[in-house]
Parts: C-alpha cells; structure tokens; sequence
C-alpha cells in the first residue's frame, strides 16, 4: 500500500469550489 | 549502443502501455459505458430534432468527467481495495500506478470535462455535471465508510447523466425529464443491493457497512421487493408527462413485473447468491430495454 498522505480537506474544498465555479463562469460568460 | 537504445525504446514504450492500460482501468470502463448509453437517451428524449455534434461532445465530456470521478473514487478507496480480492488488483493497490497520477489523472480530467460541457455545451449541463461529480467523489465514497445509507445517497449521482443529456439540448430541465431521472434513480436500489447482497461476506471482511450486512439479508430482499414495486409505478410516469405511447406502457409493465415476481422468488430462493446474482444480471436488461423503448416511442 502506498504511504503517500490523503489529500488535504482544504485542496477537496478548492476542487468542489472549482468544479462549480465552472459552470456559473459559463452561465455568467453566456449572459 | 543502438541495441541498448532499441531495449531501452522497448522498455519506455511497454511502460507508457501498462500506464495507459492502467489509466483505463482507473476509469471503470464498464460503468463509464452504462453512463455514456443513459446521457444519450436523456438528449434523444429532450423534445426537438437532437442535434448530433452536441450530442457527441456531451457524451465525451461527460465520460471525461465520469472516467475521472471513478479514478478519484479509486484514489480514495486504495486501502479498502487493497483488503477484497475482487479489487487487489486494481491499478493503485497493485502498485502498476502511483496514487498521486491516478488524483492528478482524475482532477485534470473532471476540470476538462466540465469547461467542454459548461462553455461548448450548456453551462446547467455543465452544473449538473458538477454536482454528479461532487456528490460521487466528495459525498458518496466517503459515506460508503461510515452508512449503508451511502447506497441512496450514490443513486443521485447515478441518476443524473440523463438530466445532463436533457440539459445539453434544451438549455433547461421539465418534470418529463425529471421522470426520465427518477427512473434511474429507483432503478439502481435492487440492482446494487443485489451486488451488494451477493458480495456481503467480501464486503464486511473489509469493513464497508453495506446494507445487507448492517440491515441483515431478509431486510435487503424486502428493500428489493419495495423498490421494485416503486420503479413499476415510477417506470409509468413518463407517459403521464408526454413521453413514450402505448407500447412503452406495455413494454414497461411486464418487465417491472416480471422483476417483481423475481425480487418476491427470493422470499424462498434456497440459493442466495444464486438468487442475487440472477436479479443483478435481470436489472440490466431492464433499464436498457425500459430506456430503450422510451428513445424509441419518442415524440
């Protein structure tokens, strides 16, 4: 098994934040 | 000194095979399949001509942004997987790939995806995309831990692909589409309880709380026969909202009651596994030939 660390809260938080500014930036972009 | 160039060319290009190969594996590629056929139907059920360029960009990004949700649910399962036989051999506990590219892998992936299908596509199909993506990686896996109540909670996610194909032509959802979604939603409860059922002793030797073991097998069976009785009513919903004829009606009622009839065997079944893994092959037919024929009867 691999030793490497899990990922940190913040870094799951920075992608789910992301992952939904994508979509508001194209709904904002399409206005 | 060439032939040393040549073993080492030959070497470099038989590792970029296993890590690709590996890559592949990483994204479930049967899973990924499942959802590619329910995004499709989604965008030829949505009313008006489907326009085939978009379709076939939705159907990549959204298999993009699938492909990495399931490398980022292999990420975070790398310690269980490494527990069950079934999956010791999976890309990162068999060591033929390293944690942080299958995290990597996944991140790019899903951030790709989704810029396609928000910018080129629709950004709600995009939106959609996000939250099915979210709710897979950063809700469902870790409850899978913690609840055999993570089970309804992954159905959400499961159910949404068609909301996305829907979304991708039209720009907007409509309680027709929502019934498209709620068949998949219902859909999914027998068919991963009857994995889960036929897989309970692997499942608890790893210690995931999985339904039938926290609930015990005679809850499971009557969870089977109330759902399968749900997606009967569910299954008729779309006619009421402007999808699929008579046939479908037809169509739809005796495979919900032909699954009925099999949920209700298991009552008696002498073999159980025999039992859960005769549901489980009947459930996937069912969805393809229920969605199938609402694409088909489509206005």
């Amino acid at each position: 098994m691999s030793a490497v660390p899990p990922m940190r809260w913040w870094a799951w938080g920075l992608l789910a934040a992301i992952c939904l500014a994508i979509p508001l930036l194209g709904y904002w972009l399409g206005r | 000194m060439s032939q040393a160039l040549e073993a080492q060319a030959v070497t470099r290009s038989r590792d970029f095979a296993r890590v690709a190969g590996a890559l592949v594996q990483l994204t479930k590629p049967g899973v990924t399949r499942m959802v590619l056929v329910t995004t499709a139907i989604g965008a030829i059920l949505a009313p008006g001509r489907p326009v085939l360029s978009k379709l076939v960009i939705t159907v990549v990004a959204t298999a993009a942004v699938v492909a990495a949700a399931n490398a980022l649910n292999m990420y975070l399962e790398r310690d269980v997987d490494a527990r069950m036989a079934r999956t010791r051999e999976r890309p990162i506990p068999s060591g033929r790939i390293s944690p942080e590219v299958a995290l990597w892998f996944g991140v790019v992936l899903a951030i790709a995806g989704l810029v396609v299908l928000s910018f080129v596509v629709h950004p709600l199909a995009g939106l959609l995309c996000s939250v099915a993506f979210l709710s897979y990686v950063l809700v469902y896996t870790p409850l899978k831990r913690v609840t055999a109540f993570a089970l309804h909670v992954g159905t959400i996610p499961g159910a949404i692909p068609p909301l996305i194909g829907w979304a991708s032509m039209t720009g907007s959802l409509s309680w027709a589409a929502l019934s498209v979604f709620a068949i998949l939603l219902v859909w999914q409860i027998p068919h991963f309880l009857a994995i889960a059922i036929f897989r309970a002793s692997e499942y608890e030797d790893a210690g995931l709380a999985v339904y039938p073991t926290v609930r015990g097998v005679p809850a499971a069976k009557r969870a089977v026969i109330a759902y399968s009785c749900l997606l009967l009513a569910v299954s008729l919903l779309p006619p009421l909202l402007g999808l699929g004829g008579w046939p479908y009606v037809v169509v739809a009622s005796a495979l919900g009651i032909a699954q009925i009839v099999v949920a209700v065997r298991g009552l008696t079944a002498p073999e159980l596994k025999r039992w859960a893994g005769g549901l489980f092959l009947a459930t996937l037919p069912y969805l393809l030939v229920v969605y199938g024929c609402l694409a088909l009867t489509a206005p």
